[in-house]
This record gives structure tokens, sequence and C-alpha cells, in this order.
């Protein structure tokens, strides 16, 4: 793994299985959460581009009690599962 | 080896409606070429007389990668993805490579896979050795339904009298889900967990099953490669458009003369020559689905003069994906089709993520009240809001595909959509399309 800070661009992303609307992120994270009509989570852009977004987005992983949130340095690979077709 | 070809028609393989492997025609040139249904199954010693040898322990694995990256060669269970790019990225990977031939078949109207198993299962083992051979794998697995009995024991009888090939070969029964077939829930299964799609943190080339790099190959992309390690890369790329090389095949399902027609497409035509030669239908029909049933409709002028290539349908956005072409005729109401397949579609959901659990099923019942006498314009508009929210929701790509049916079936059935919001909906039944997905009637 880079250090952050690095050139690493990090990303937040849902589980969306794990995801069970307990809406926690939402109140530790609103700027980059927003839950749909049956409350489950999504992510808005999961772009982090500074260091305190960065700060933020580990609580808010370290919040949700199904583990379903998580930082990743790379953008998901679009070859697990199928593709959307539209 | 050179192989002559009418490049300028359309190849066919009849498969009779009661769903049953039935009539193959003597039309094929690739594929579907050999001998004709009466003759059954393609023994092994028939098929080497016809294809030759396929001697892989000659071929380096590099240079089999090389030359399926230069076919061109996608993915024909409905992802399209670039075959060379997973054999690559198993090949690369750590650990032992595993095979996996996907040939559950989960679209009901489907017939393509079981077709190839059922006539030529040494075609689709010579693609999965090939791919094996490519990616270093001591071992392939054949998921398929065993309930489908006349695919299944041609595939087995197949695999014994297989010699001297580069790995072993597994079969598998995949559960009877429509979701199980994804390549992440087929993974799951393998591994002993269930055929649930999941959020990899590896693609499933690299780590699959039990951790070991897997290649997912729909039945039909391994058929190619046995040609394709054969023929080699530009033989293939001479069939099919630039966009996505090669042949394909495609099932003819609903208002056609034969449902369950599979036909093989080697150069580019439109849809409309496809279904005038092969479904009787000679007028643009109300619409048709392409590409499955989580594919998108298109009302019937538009459809027919569509070029019948992977690449240009996909450009215009609507993919052929498995394969599947579904008509439509004037008799039937394509909003009931549509919330009949919807309905199905939703119990089908595995049952993890919330955007498909809560919002399928309210999908389903908002769009049924509109088919049916019940509708309300605040039903559309609903129905808009719904396929907004949950569009690329979810671990798997079903909730994403049943909201792109339901935009497209509101969008080209937009006229008679109007008339069923005000409570004035047409008098047509939906039509039959097959829900069941998964048993073969014995033959």
């Amino acid at each position: 793994m880079t250090a952050p800070g690095a050139s690493v661009q990090w990303s937040l992303e849902i589980d969306a299985a794990r995801c069970d609307g307990h809406g926690i992120c939402l109140l530790r994270f609103p700027e980059g959460i927003s839950l749909d009509e049956w409350g489950f989570a999504t992510v808005r852009d999961g772009r982090i581009d500074d260091a305190v977004s960065l700060r933020r987005a580990r609580r808010v992983v370290a919040a949700c009690p199904e583990g379903a949130l998580r930082l990743s340095a790379r953008t998901p690979v679009a070859m697990v599962g199928r593709e959307p077709r539209r | 080896m050179s192989v002559v070809e009418d490049r300028d028609s359309v190849r066919t393989c009849v498969v009779s409606a009661s769903g049953a492997l039935g009539i193959l025609g003597d039309h094929g040139t690739r594929l579907l070429a050999g001998p004709p249904a009466s003759a059954g199954v393609e023994r092994r010693s028939a098929h080497l007389a016809r294809l030759g040898g396929l001697d892989l322990v000659d071929m380096e694995p590099e240079a089999l990668r090389a030359t399926v990256r230069h076919s061109g060669l996608e993915g024909r269970g409905g992802g399209q993805f670039p075959t060379a790019a997973k054999l690559e990225l198993a090949a690369t990977s750590p650990g032992s490579s595993l095979v996996v031939v996907n040939a559950s078949e989960g679209e009901p109207s489907s017939r393509k896979d079981r077709t190839l198993l059922g006539y030529r299962p040494h075609l689709v083992l010579d693609g999965a050795m090939a791919a094996a051979r490519a990616c270093g794998a001591p071992h392939v697995v054949v998921y398929l339904h065993r309930a489908r009995r006349v695919s299944t024991s041609a595939m087995l009888e197949a695999i014994e009298e297989r010699r001297g090939d580069v790995a072993e070969v597994t079969v598998v029964d995949a559960p009877p889900r429509y979701v199980a077939g994804e390549s992440s829930a087929l993974v799951g299964y393998l591994d002993g967990e269930g055929a649930f799609p999941r959020r990899r943190r590896l693609p499933v080339a690299a780590a699959g099953v039990g951790g070991r790099p897997t290649v997912v190959l729909n039945a039909e992309t391994s058929a190619h490669l046995g040609l394709i390690a054969r023929n080699g890369a530009e033989w293939f790329r001479d069939a099919g458009d630039a966009g996505s090389p090669g042949s394909s095949l495609v099932t003819l399902a609903g208002s056609v003369a034969v449902p369950g027609l599979v036909v093989e497409v080697l150069a580019a035509t439109t849809v409309g020559e496809a279904l005038s030669r092969f479904g009787g239908v000679d007028e643009p029909p109300a619409a048709v689905l392409i590409g499955g049933y989580e594919g998108t409709w298109v009302d019937g002028s538009g459809a027919v003069a569509a070029p019948l290539g992977r690449g240009a349908l996909a450009a215009c956005g609507t993919p052929l994906g498995c394969g599947l072409l579904c008509v439509l005729d004037g008799g039937h109401c394509g909003l009931r089709t549509t919330a009949r397949l919807v309905e199905w579609l939703a119990g089908e959901s595995a049952g993890q993520c919330g955007p498909c659990v809560f919002g399928l099923p309210e999908v389903a019942a908002t769009l049924s009240r509109l088919a049916g006498a019940g509708g309300a314009r605040r039903d559309v508009r609903r129905l808009r809001q719904l396929t907004a929210s949950i569009v690329g929701r979810g671990d798997c790509g079903h909730p994403t595909g049943v909201v792109g049916l339901v935009d497209s079936a509101l969008d080209t059935f937009a006229s008679d959509l109007d008339r069923h919001a005000r409570g004035r909906p047409c008098t047509a039944p939906a039509a039959p399309l097959e829900l069941a997905a998964s048993i073969e009637a014995p033959r």
C-alpha cells in the first residue's frame, strides 16, 4: 500500500449486500453519503480529494456496524459481476 | 487451414418449440457446422475427422493468449468482456488457475448454450482446453443444469470420450436461479458459499474459486475459442463486425415461426433480415426485446433496420448480450409483457441488497398497476423515480438490468403508456414468454 498523501486516488466504496440501512454513515459523513427512500446508503461521489476528507472517510468506514464501507486506493474493476447494460 | 464461407449469409440451427434440443440444420459453417440434428451429438471421432485434432501442447501459452487477443473475442454470456483480458489476468495472477465453462444459461428463452452442449460438446471442451492451456489451468469445470438431460448427457458422454487433454474436467450442477450464472455467484457456489453475487476485491480472473485465478467462459465463448485455436485470429475476425468480431449465436423467441430457433450470424446483416429469413416475420413487428430479459426494447421499425452485429448493437445502446431476440407482435401489450417479466425478475433477486429487495417489487407493482386498468400518470412519474434511484445500485448487475428493461419499455411503448395512464388501457394480453428458467423437456 502506498502511504496516504502520495499521489494515490482514494475512493469510498459501498458493499450493497452488507448495508442494512442503519444510517450512521449519513450522520458521520453527510457530504459523501446519501440514503435512498428505503434507507440504504449510496456513496455520492466516492473520490476523496484531501486529507481532511480522508480522515472523515476513515471514521465513517470504522463507524459502519456492518462493515459495508471501505476505502480503496483504486477505482473498482468493472470485471466483477455483469456490467450494466445501458 | 482455410475455411470457405459464404460471408453474406446467416447460418442456422433449428431447435424445436418444445424446448428440448431439436433439429440441427445443415447450414452452419462455424459453431453450427457439421452433421444434421438427426445425427445427434457429434462424437469425438466425427469431431476430429471434421475439424482435425487440436494439439495444444505444441502451442505456447503466450502465443495462444496473443491469438485470442488478436481475435478480439468477447464474452457471449451477456457481459461482452474481452476474453483475452481474463486469460491474461489469470495467467499473471498468483496461484494455479481454474477454467469454468458457464453453460447454466439462466435466460429463460435462450437456447444457444444447451444447443452447443447437446450437439457440439467437443467444440466447447476444445475451447475450455485452449483456455486451460493459455492460463496454465490443470482443471476445467463445466457448470450446467443436470435437469436439462439431453444437453447434460451429451456433455457427460463427450467428457468420457476425451483422451490426452491438458486439463481434467468436472461437471457441476448449477442451482436453478436466474442470478446463479453471474460469475461472482458461480464462484461463490463453487466455493461452497451458495450462488450469490458478491462484490469482490479482485476480479474472479485474478482471485476466484479458493482464491485461485478463475476464468469463467460462457459455453459459446468457449466454442469460439475451440475454433480460434485451430483457425487463428484472422479467420475469426472475418465474421461479425469491426466493433466485435466473430460469428454470433442468436436465439429467436416470442412471435416468431419457431420460438427457440438458434441462428448463427456470420456477417453483418440486419435484425429485420434475420427475423424475416428465420422467424417468418416479414413486416416490422410491434417491438423487439434485444439482449435478454434484462435487455432493451426497441420499436419494430427501428429494430428491423438495426445491424445485427455485436459491436454495432452495443454502440446503439442495445447490446446483443446473450443473443436473445424476443419479438412482440401487435396482438400483445408491451407494457403487460414487461410487467410480467419484471415481476418474475424481481422474484429472482438474490435478496442481498436493499435497492433490489425493496426497489424491484415496488417497480413490479407500479408497472403492473399501469399495465392493468388501475394506472395513472403519477405511476409513470413514480416508475421513472424508482428506476433512477435503483440504476447502478447493488452488488451485481441484476437491479440495473431490470430497471434498464423498464426504462426502455417506458420509452418504446410511450403512446400505449399514455392510454394506460389515462385509465384506458389496451385489451391485448401479455406475450406468453417463458419464465421458468432451467428445465428442459426430455426428448
